[in-house]
């Protein structure tokens, strides 16, 4: 167990060759030196418990301009004015292209090479589609702008059989797209990178065998400014090993307090904070017709395939739709839409592709279609009731006592009924607890409050089962009022006066009555005016 | 093979209905709530067919005709007297009741009216069509989706090969389906099962049975 002396002379001296054994313990021991070493203090992480595999994507940015791969290719950026190889492929490498070289100088050498501008949405839009697949293997996923996806596969560790098959795995896939990828993975997020962009495909599984993992790397893994690896180098420290060794604050003081964060960073010192990957919340996609649609008919199957394509999508995140909108596209005309709206996140295409049906069939579209879009908002289900396996009420079926009628057919039903008629014909009902009889009942929205009762005391069995909308006004002869003939009470009066706090007072006094046909209505006499009204019928 | 025996055969054929002879189907029926009525029409109103009433005016106790019907299906255990049953099973028993519906009904049906019944009116929807087309299709709906146990409808003008199909729907759903027509369509054809012409009578309502499946056609009145 060496200990190396005079630590605050390793500034100014060559870097002297690495005699301590791969036991990095003695490296993290605090020492009675005044100026505490990089390394010497030990990692103030608990239990790191995070695997953090990091894959890099060197020619990413040649795969989003769909560079070919059998000829040397390169892709270029404008910095200042110049243009600059950002990438090239193995081809090109070996023909002598280099990042930073000039387009110009690199076309000199190499007149066959294929070279492309960086297009950076592009970039941006296959890494995201990459996050997305990445979700298949673990919920954490975070996207690095820099052409890196890092994959927190702790957790999947035992689902996919150890970290060499599930990087097996991983490689066979994106190898099978045409990616060239390099994996590494560290107990740290920001080591993986470094080993990454070093190109060492080590796998470190666990925290002691981070610091030999990280000792040789070059400095250029860390991705600092070129002014401050300039400034290392002319230190004499060109390995990460070697940053390490050199004292804490010295470091802060002359390179930076940032750069030391992002050491920590790496040892796991401090924590990093990783935006995580969400996959996006609404769903668009567009299908462009190959021969525009002229007929009703032949609409339906091209939306089975948008249908098709929400389908996969909800089920690889296992969410649901509450919101749905169609676009039809014509030549020279503003698009036709329509929006259909489902009370409860459905998971269910069917239904969803039920209510448009309904819909489309309502629909009067006033040219060619010539492309179809398809928008869902999607959420995730709050309460996932698992589909009843064995029992299902077949139709036809004589039901004795009756299976549980789930509302969700009920709600699916209403809705179906909605989209057809509209929201304001179907309703359910309520009594409000009101002595005026055209507010005692209300429309309800049905299944809303599953399990509250009418209170016992506003139930009124001596009220008419059909109410009038509108009371009539019913003539009188004699002071006696007449409805198709003269009409004879059947019970005393029962006088309601109510409601003078909102301006809707009444006074009447009501009647059941016949008449000489055997109808039986329910009338009153408004005391204030004397006349006599139809109000509800005894059905 | 005797006679009466091959006679027997041949009565048993479906197809053959026997007037005067209460022919024992196994559909289902649900009581009607009134004894005497329950006799005449075996047992109850029956499912899986349409059942059709004619009248004149509302008014006269046509619904209240099929409440107690109505309300034993989807009943509100709340406040009927059996108070002492344990939560437990209140809530298995609400579950288990079927939904009603109303479709293109000519006035409002009143809540508070329908709660006096005993119906659970959170389980009754109350659908409002513009036409008598949308008024047919809902009720086709509702009748082939198997959530309703009680189908009630009101048509002013519907001619038999709509009839035809709410018939077929009503087969296919298995539930009570009832529909209201106006009285001058008693003397033509229609495919219901059972045709009831209802009229007001003094203090009662008189039932004109004018078809019927399940037993004898005749008079009778009821309390409603």
């Amino acid at each position: 167990m060496l200990k190396h002396p005079r630590r605050q002379l390793q500034l100014f001296v060559e870097p002297v060759a690495e005699q301590v054994d791969s036991a990095s313990a003695d490296v993290f021991k605090p020492t009675a030196s005044a100026f505490a070493d990089l390394s010497d203090q030990p990692s103030q992480h608990p239990a790191v418990r995070n695997l953090w595999l990091c894959i890099r994507f060197p020619e990413l940015s040649l795969h989003a301009v769909a560079s070919p791969h059998s000829i040397p290719a390169a892709v270029f950026t404008d910095e200042q004015g110049r243009s600059l190889v950002y990438a090239c492929n193995v081809k090109a490498e070996d023909a002598g292209i280099t990042r930073g070289m000039s387009a110009n100088a690199a076309l000199a050498l190499l007149p066959a090479l294929d070279i492309r501008q960086r297009q950076l949405a592009a970039e941006e839009r296959l890494l995201q589609a990459l996050g997305n697949w990445a979700l298949n293997y673990t919920p954490v996923v975070s996207v690095d702008i820099t052409g890196m996806l890092l994959l927190e596969i702790r957790g999947s560790l035992h689902l996919f059989g150890g970290i060499r098959s599930l990087r097996a795995r991983l490689s066979i896939e994106l190898h099978s797209w045409g990616h060239c990828i390099v994996m590494a993975s560290a107990p740290m997020a920001k080591a993986a990178r470094w080993l990454a962009r070093a190109n060492v495909p080590v796998d470190c599984t666990a925290l002691y065998e981070l610091s030999a993992a990280l000792r040789n790397l070059p400095l250029a893994c860390l991705d600092w400014p070129v002014s401050v690896q300039q400034q290392l180098l002319q230190m004499g420290v060109r390995s990460l090993g070697d940053c390490m060794r050199l004292p804490r604050d010295g470091f802060a003081r002359r390179i930076g307090r940032a750069y030391l964060q992002d050491l920590d960073q790496g040892f796991g010192r401090y924590p990093e904070l990783l935006h995580y990957y969400r996959p996006p919340e609404t769903f668009h996609t567009r299908l462009e017709l190959v021969a525009d649609i002229l007929t009703v008919d032949d609409i339906w199957p091209a939306m089975e395939e948008l249908f098709a394509r929400l389908s996969v999508f909800l089920l690889q995140r296992q969410m649901g739709a509450q919101q749905l909108q169609v676009q039809f596209s014509h030549h020279g005309r503003d698009p036709t839409d329509f929006a259909i709206t489902v009370r409860e996140i459905c998971t269910s295409i069917t239904h969803l592709s039920e209510l448009c049906r309904l819909q489309l069939d309502r629909l009067i579209i006033p040219a060619p279609v010539t492309a179809l879009s398809l928008r869902a908002s999607i959420a995730v289900v709050q309460n996932t009731s698992a589909a009843d396996l064995l029992r299902k009420i077949p139709l036809g079926a004589v039901v004795g006592e009756r299976d549980k009628v789930s509302y969700e057919r009920v709600i699916r039903f209403i809705e179906q009924l909605r989209v057809r008629l509209g929201s304001h014909r179907v309703y359910g009902l309520n009594v409000v607890a009101e002595h005026r009889p055209e507010y005692a009942w209300s429309k309800a929205e049905p299944c809303s409050n599953h399990m509250s009762p009418v209170p016992g005391e506003l139930i009124n069995r001596s009220r008419p089962l059909w109410l009038r909308a509108q009371p009539l006004l019913l003539e009188t002869r004699c002071n006696e009022p007449v409805h198709h003939g003269d009409l004879s009470p059947l019970s005393d009066v029962e006088r309601i006066e109510s409601g003078w706090w909102d301006g809707r007072d009444i006074r009447r006094d009501y009647y059941k009555a016949v008449n000489h046909h055997g109808v039986r209505l329910w009338i009153y006499q408004d005391c204030r005016n004397s006349d006599w009204y139809l109000h509800g019928l005894f059905a | 093979m005797s006679r009466e025996h091959r006679l027997k055969q041949l009565l048993q054929n479906p197809h053959i209905w026997c007037s005067g002879q209460f022919c024992l189907s196994d559909r289902q029926h649900c009581a009607t709530g009134f004894a005497t009525l329950d006799q005449w029409i075996g047992g109850g109103w029956p499912r899986g067919v349409l059942t059709e009433f004619l009248l004149d005016a509302p008014g006269i106790g046509e619904l209240g005709l099929v409440m107690p019907a109505m309300a034993r299906l989807c009943p509100d255990l709340l406040h009927q007297d059996q108070l002492h049953i344990s939560k437990a099973v209140l809530q298995a028993e609400t579950s288990r009741s079927g939904w009603g519906i109303f479709i293109a009904s000519p006035h409002i049906p009143y809540a508070p009216a329908l709660a006096g019944y005993g119906l659970d009116i959170s389980r009754l929807l109350v659908v409002d069509p513009e036409s008598s087309a949308d008024a047919l299709w809902v009720m086709e709906q509702a009748l082939r989706s198997g959530i309703f146990t009680a189908v009630v409808g009101w048509f002013a003008d519907i001619d038999t090969h709509a009839l035809r199909r709410l018939q077929l729907a009503a087969e296919a759903g298995m539930c009570w389906a009832s529909i209201y027509r106006p009285a001058r369509f008693a003397s033509t054809a229609s495919p219901a099962a059972l045709r009831i012409h209802i009229e007001p009578g003094k203090g009662e309502t008189l039932l004109h049975i004018l078809r019927n499946r399940y037993g004898p056609v005749g008079s009778l009145s009821v309390q409603c």
